[in-house]
């Protein structure tokens, strides 16, 4: 195996010659339908620059075909959801609780979901404010969190198919999207609504919370099978829970991994990208799994080895994705490694238990949610993350008019301050916003300076 | 002595000599019946006059600027001595704002989960409802009985009947409505006091407005009715949609309680949110609206981003104004109000 590095799309360009023709071949998703050229997905970035994500010309790439095979997949989501759609497969938008009820959407025949949530980091990938400027048509403009792009989608309709349903949380969650949704509704969608109360933490009724969400689950389960025709099966429900707890487990071992004690196994970028598989499998559960799989084993290699890009030694947590990504390259550039993450999408992490009754059993897994409660459960998840890795520090990227941003900063900023660990916060800019964001580039640098000044004080 | 004056006054009487526990409120999701039932004073946060615009807040300033004003707020004058403050999951930012009160203040602050979605599962939500009160019952020493439930019920439905009939004859003006439904003042008082003042002429008005959105301050009103026009009808979370609706006095009074504050409220956090909006419509056309002021408060998410789509369903002459509560833009609002109100006294004008 090559030495870990992180290359740019010129540099994959090259390499990729040496990729042999029977391996791409072969990288394909919807492995159940019959073998087509379409559902390769094995390419450089630079085949996605040509359909517009130009982003991707200034970021870096971690080097291994593992990797390359990640990005290929998540770069090929959107096309994959069309193909669904003409293969007769239901299509599901799921909206707002961030892959908490998709486990439940996989367990139908021939569906695919997917999150317009995610298109949010659209518009930096394309360097367009073309969805945004859309959004701001219908009525959300800039006080609205980036997920408004997905409601410029909606009105573009040349993002994803028309879904043959979708499915809203509200309540518990941010309001943004709840926003989007009433939005898109009034574009002719029809959007069956999942309600997520609020999660007291400490003293709340836990049993009464779940079995209200057993309630909606089974609600929406009814709905799925009107969508579908299909009858729910509780078989093929327990069939698609334990390759959704693969998955889990998956993505735990690989962030475990990211904090390997000797270098940096892997870049922030594609741990993001990876982390955010357990939304909706990228539209293909059973590839999705093969993916990660094939991921794991490469950075258990580089971990036991010792193996990972050098001078990045300052351990980060970041906090909030950021829709830009490429602020993470910029940390990486100036000797930062994100070592661990709170995302919003702790939903995502626990173990659903395939003994209990179905629906009682997404409910329990539900509870995890991070924004169902408290800011004090989010603060708790970051201090976790922070003594788990050993980092130096962390990074909040918030967004801008986003509910919960504005509400949950100071709580975590002073947590971390209370234990002694430094950290740099900022809002995420939008596409064009050049000096805004050289002002970010800049706090990062002067935020990097002070924690490897810290890190050799401590060090004597 | 006008009218306003009169009901500030009897206000700062009665809370100097008050006596029992107060609990403030926070949104339309939480019944004033059931805090009194429990024996205390029930008390409306919103702004009051003289909250110090430059306080600390622990918000950020993209957060919804109501909010962020609340902890300013609490501390003028008639906020002094809450004993607990209780609230509904409304919107997210109203979630997280009890959430930041918790952390800078030293009484109970309760919240309860309220449904986004209507006909949600009422044992769930009204479940939360009740343990929240549960916890004033514990704090005034007081258990809410269905007798007296029932009794703060009828009183309060008789309000409501009185104040939406005086609106409908035009008969009470939106300041003291404004006032009347974040008032401490107890609604056998307020009802006293209306009906001492029935000799209230009707309101003449040139342009008839409606005014909607996020929760009024304490200046937009009267910029608004500066120059012949009157607000007829207020959608506001201090206006008409406080009296709209009874609550049933049959039954079990919990949950018509219920009902009328979490299940049936009006707000446009709900979803979907057509039922708020043609509450709206209705609004207008009982009241024969000539235009909408159509003014949130900045970063509010329900009402601000709902903005354009209220302009294109409700179909009349609509203005959008965004009012920082923190920061107030008094001229730019009264430019934009005037030159509104010209339009629609021209097209009036021309019309006739
Ligand atoms: S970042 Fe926050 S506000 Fe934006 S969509 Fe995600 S959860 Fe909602
Ligand atoms: S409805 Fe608007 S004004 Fe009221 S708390 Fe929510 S965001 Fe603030």
């Amino acid at each position: 195996m090559t030495e870990p590095r992180q290359i740019d799309f010129r540099q994959w360009h090259r390499l990729f010659q040496q990729v042999p023709d029977r391996l791409v071949e072969e990288i394909r998703y919807y492995r159940h339908l019959p073998q087509a050229e379409w559902s390769q997905y094995l390419f450089p970035p630079s085949t996605h620059v040509v359909y517009g994500n130009r982003l991707l010309r200034k970021l870096k790439f971690d080097n291994s075909q593992a990797a390359l095979r990640l990005w290929g997949f998540v770069m090929s989501e959107g096309e994959r959801i069309y193909r669904a759609r003409q293969a007769g497969m239901k299509v599901i938008a799921v909206m707002g609780d961030l892959g908490a009820v998709t486990p439940l959407v996989y367990s139908f025949p021939n569906i695919v979901a997917f999150y317009p949530d995610c298109l949010w980091w659209t518009p930096f990938l394309m360097e367009s404010r073309e969805l945004f400027d859309e959004a701001g048509q219908l009525g959300l403009g800039e006080d609205c969190c980036f997920v408004r792009a997905s409601l410029g989608a909606f009105s573009r309709k040349a993002y994803f198919p028309k879904p043959d349903l979708c499915v809203g949380t509200v309540g518990a969650t941010c309001d943004d999207m709840a926003t989007v949704m009433s939005e898109a509704e009034q574009l002719g969608v029809d959007i069956h609504y999942f309600e997520l109360p609020h999660r007291h933490d400490g003293d709340t009724d836990k049993t009464a919370l779940s079995g209200y969400l057993e309630n909606q689950y089974q609600e929406l389960c009814r709905r799925l099978e009107q969508a579908t025709g299909e009858t729910f099966s509780p078989d093929r429900f327990r069939e698609t829970v334990q390759k959704v707890n693969r998955m889990r487990s998956l993505i735990a071992e690989i962030k475990d991994l990211s904090g390997a004690p000797a270098a940096s196994p892997m870049g922030a970028v594609e741990m993001m990208n990876m982390e955010f598989a357990a939304l909706s499998y990228y539209g293909d559960l059973d590839e999705c799994l093969a993916v990660l799989t094939e991921f794991r084993d490469l950075m258990k290699f580089r971990a036991n080895s010792g193996q990972g890009y050098q001078n990045q030694d300052l351990r980060l947590v970041w906090v909030t994705p950021p829709a830009d990504p490429l602020l993470m390259n910029y940390i990486e550039e100036l000797g930062g490694r994100v070592v661990g993450s709170e995302y919003l999408i702790h939903q995502t992490t626990p173990i659903i238990d395939t003994k209990k009754d179905p629906f009682e059993a997404l409910a329990e897994a539900h509870l995890k949610a991070t924004l169902m409660g408290s800011s004090a459960y989010r603060v708790n998840l970051v201090i976790e993350q922070v003594e788990r890795t050993h980092a130096d520090g962390v990074i909040i990227s918030g967004v801008f008019g986003s509910s919960h941003c504005p509400y949950e900063t100071a709580p975590i900023i002073s947590a971390l301050r209370q234990k002694g660990i430094p950290v740099l916060s900022f809002d995420v800019v939008a596409p064009g916003k050049r000096r805004l964001q050289s002002q970010i580039f800049n706090r990062m640098e002067a935020f990097s300076e002070s924690l490897k000044a810290r890190k050799k004080r401590r060090a004597g | 002595m006008d009218v306003i004056t009169g009901f500030d006054r009897l206000e700062k009487h009665y809370l100097a000599s008050e006596s029992r526990p107060k609990v403030g409120y926070l949104c339309l999701r939480v019944s004033p019946e059931y805090i009194e039932a429990c024996g205390a004073d029930a008390l409306r946060i919103a702004p009051r006059p003289g909250y110090d615009l430059s306080a600390f807040t622990p918000i950020r300033p993209d957060g919804c600027s109501f909010c962020r004003s609340v902890p300013a707020i609490l501390e003028t004058d008639v906020y002094r001595n809450l004993n607990a403050i209780i609230a509904g999951t409304c919107c997210d930012q109203m979630r997280r704002l009890m959430d930041t009160l918790n952390d800078l203040l030293d009484i109970p602050v309760i919240l309860f989960g309220a449904p986004r979605t209507w006909n949600a599962d009422p044992d769930y939500f009204r479940g939360e409802m009740i343990d929240a009160f549960g916890k004033i019952e514990e704090i005034t020493g007081n258990a809410a009985t269905e007798t007296e439930l029932l009794e703060r019920i009828r009183v309060h439905n008789n309000l409501k009947n009185s104040v939406n009939h005086l609106r409908r004859q035009e008969k009470l003006p939106t300041a003291l409505l404004q006032r009347i439904s974040c008032s401490i003042l107890p609604p056998e008082e307020i009802l006293s006091f209306l009906s001492n003042s029935r000799d209230l002429p009707a309101i003449p008005a040139e342009i008839r407005l409606l005014l909607a959105g996020s929760i009024p301050g304490v200046w937009e009103l009267d910029v608004i009715e500066s120059n012949g026009s009157r607000v007829v009808a207020d959608a506001t979370c201090l206006g008409d949609r406080v009296f709209h609706r009874l609550t049933s006095e049959k039954g079990d009074p919990v949950q018509q309680l219920y009902q009328t504050y979490v299940e049936d409220n009006l707000c446009p956090h709900r979803r979907p949110v057509t039922s708020t909006i043609d509450y709206l419509k209705n609004l207008m056309d009982e009241r024969q609206i000539d235009g909408v002021v159509y003014r949130s408060v900045k970063y509010c998410h329900p009402w601000g981003l709902l903005a354009e789509r209220m302009k294109k369903e409700l179909e009349a002459p609509l203005l959008i104004v965004d009012d920082d509560l923190t920061s107030p833009a008094v001229e730019n609002f009264r430019t934009r109000v005037g030159a509104f109100t010209e339009m629609l006294k021209m097209k009036l004008r021309r019309r006739a």
